[in-house]
């Protein structure tokens, strides 16, 4: 039976690990909480959600709308905060991903959706009246349109566009000047053709794993993560023929920290098994690193899939025995995959 | 613009004792040394127990470099009314390249900057250098990052094995 204590209207471990919630719409006053490591349900009330659509996630932060207003909030149940965004007044058929570009409490804070089949993009602020419309040019490509995934790292927006058979990874201006104006908007565009990698294979399905500006990283999304790894830090110094005691096992762990906010995922993980001083590195510096998107490539009924560094141009190929049994990826959040 | 040759002067000590004079202004593009200097301002000879000499030397090459580009930038907008885009973006990017250069030194040295530019709080160069540093990182095996940095591998097979076997796909080769 449903559980109302007002006291905790959460879930105890809620804010420590991750939690589905699902929506009840209209039918049900009450929202599910599934909790992924057990499966239990737990069923609480959010007002704040109750009889709205959830039309993205970022981070913690709920994207939600009124069906019949077509009101947008943003919430967080973690910070049991909220923020109007404009309604959604453009008749979107199927609405897609949705970014900010920091915390909703800062006056920098943009918001940007795409929607799946089209070729704009609408961004605004908390406070604006309404949603700016901006018809994406999509290099000579005619024939493509957003996919509905969104990224956003280091201060560009990243989008998958489809064909029918390809899919091209792109990204478009910056966003982070303070007024953006539509043209430099525009005009700053590129494109980053994996044309060639996608046709060498026999693609089912992609989504974006690590978001950029987020916390978390892939190292959590498949508890392949090294945290077993003791936190006691020991020093080694090396001999060298130099007369000063310099060494890079020396420097202190904040700086390598701040080394390690510019490495991705991989590179980090490489990092970690160079000497003992550093092993530690990943556990220390996860929470906060700024790592930029990695693609994740699945195919059906394969536990073999790929990540791709779109950046650098990297590709990994990593074995993960849960996606054997699954037909589709339905989102990624904060470096986790909701199969 | 005559510089003004009354501009208080700075003298900085390295941990060898050489000693630097510097204006006041390329010192306080150290945040350290800044806050020293408003907490007394007649303080002039300052140790930097920390720093040797071939690096402080360093540090304050970079400074001069930057002041002396500020100072130019904010000439030309003093002269003209409002600075063009162009000149700007071109005197950004001689400061990229002066930078780019400037960072052309063994990884021994970058370590000493970092430290150095950490301790005496030069935010520009902190951000530089380890952005160098990670770019030495990138794309390489954790063999050719010890290379590249002098590091003794200190770990048992053991312990290597067991890093690598949480995320083998990491340490493949990429294509």
């Amino acid at each position: 039976m449903s559980n109302k204590s007002d006291a905790s209207p959460l879930p105890p471990s809620f804010g420590y690990m991750p939690w589905i919630i699902q929506l009840n719409g209209s039918k049900k006053l009450t929202q599910n909480f599934i909790n992924p490591s057990d499966g239990t349900i737990e069923e609480r009330s959010v007002p704040m959600m109750q009889q709205k659509i959830c039309v993205g996630v970022f981070g913690e932060w709920i994207l939600l709308m009124d069906p019949k207003s077509k009101e947008l909030t943003l919430f967080s149940v973690t910070f049991d905060q909220k923020f109007s965004l404009p309604r959604l007044l453009e008749p979107l058929e199927s609405l897609g991903g949705f970014i900010l570009t920091s915390d909703p409490t800062s006056t920098k804070c943009k918001a940007f959706i795409v929607s799946k089949g089209e070729t704009f993009i609408l961004h605004c602020r908390p406070k604006d009246e309404n949603w700016t419309k901006v018809k994406v040019k999509l290099d000579t490509r005619d024939n493509y349109c957003f996919r509905g995934d969104i990224s956003i790292c280091k201060g560009k927006l990243y989008a998958l566009l489809s064909e029918i058979e390809e899919i091209e990874y792109y990204r478009y201006g910056r966003y982070d000047t303070v007024v953006i104006d539509v043209e430099d908007f525009l005009t700053g565009s590129f494109c980053l053709s994996l044309s060639e990698y996608i046709r060498r294979i026999n693609f089912i399905g992609w989504c974006l794993v690590d978001q950029g500006a987020t916390s978390g990283g892939f190292q959590d999304a498949h508890s392949i993560s090294s945290n077993e790894t003791n936190t006691t830090t020991t020093y080694k110094r090396i001999e060298n023929t130099s007369d000063v005691t310099r060494s890079w096992t020396d420097m202190p762990l904040d700086l390598v920290n701040l080394l390690c906010s510019r490495l991705n995922v991989v590179e980090l993980m490489r990092l970690s098994s160079v000497c003992k001083a550093w092993t530690s590195l990943p556990t220390h510096s996860m929470d906060d690193k700024k790592a930029w998107p990695l693609l994740l490539q699945y195919s059906k009924n394969s536990s073999t899939c790929r990540l791709y560094d779109p950046i650098y141009g990297y590709q990994y190929s990593c074995e993960i025995k849960e996606l054997e049994s699954c037909e589709k990826i339905w989102s990624s959040n904060n470096g986790w995959i909701l199969l | 613009m005559a510089r003004s040759s009354t501009e208080n002067m700075i003298t900085l000590m390295s941990s060898d004792g050489e000693e630097f004079m510097v204006t006041e202004k390329v010192a306080r593009e150290c945040t350290t040394i800044r806050n020293m200097l408003e907490d007394d301002c007649v303080i002039t000879n300052i140790p930097l127990p920390n720093v040797t000499s071939d690096i402080l030397s360093m540090v304050i090459e970079y400074c001069m470099e930057h002041v002396a580009a500020a100072e130019k930038a904010a000439a030309e907008t003093a002269e003209k009314g409002s600075s063009s885009a162009p000149a700007a973006a071109k005197a950004n990017k001689d400061l990229e390249e002066w930078d780019k250069a400037f960072m052309n030194v063994d990884v021994y040295t970058l370590c000493d900057l970092i430290l150095a530019a950490n301790y005496l709080n030069v935010s520009g160069l902190l951000d530089l250098t380890i952005q160098t540093a990670a770019n030495l990182i990138k794309g390489k095996s954790p063999e050719q990052i010890r290379k590249t940095f002098h590091i003794q591998n200190d770990l048992s097979l053991e312990e290597e094995e067991k890093i690598r076997s949480q995320t083998p796909w990491a340490f493949e080769k990429s294509e």
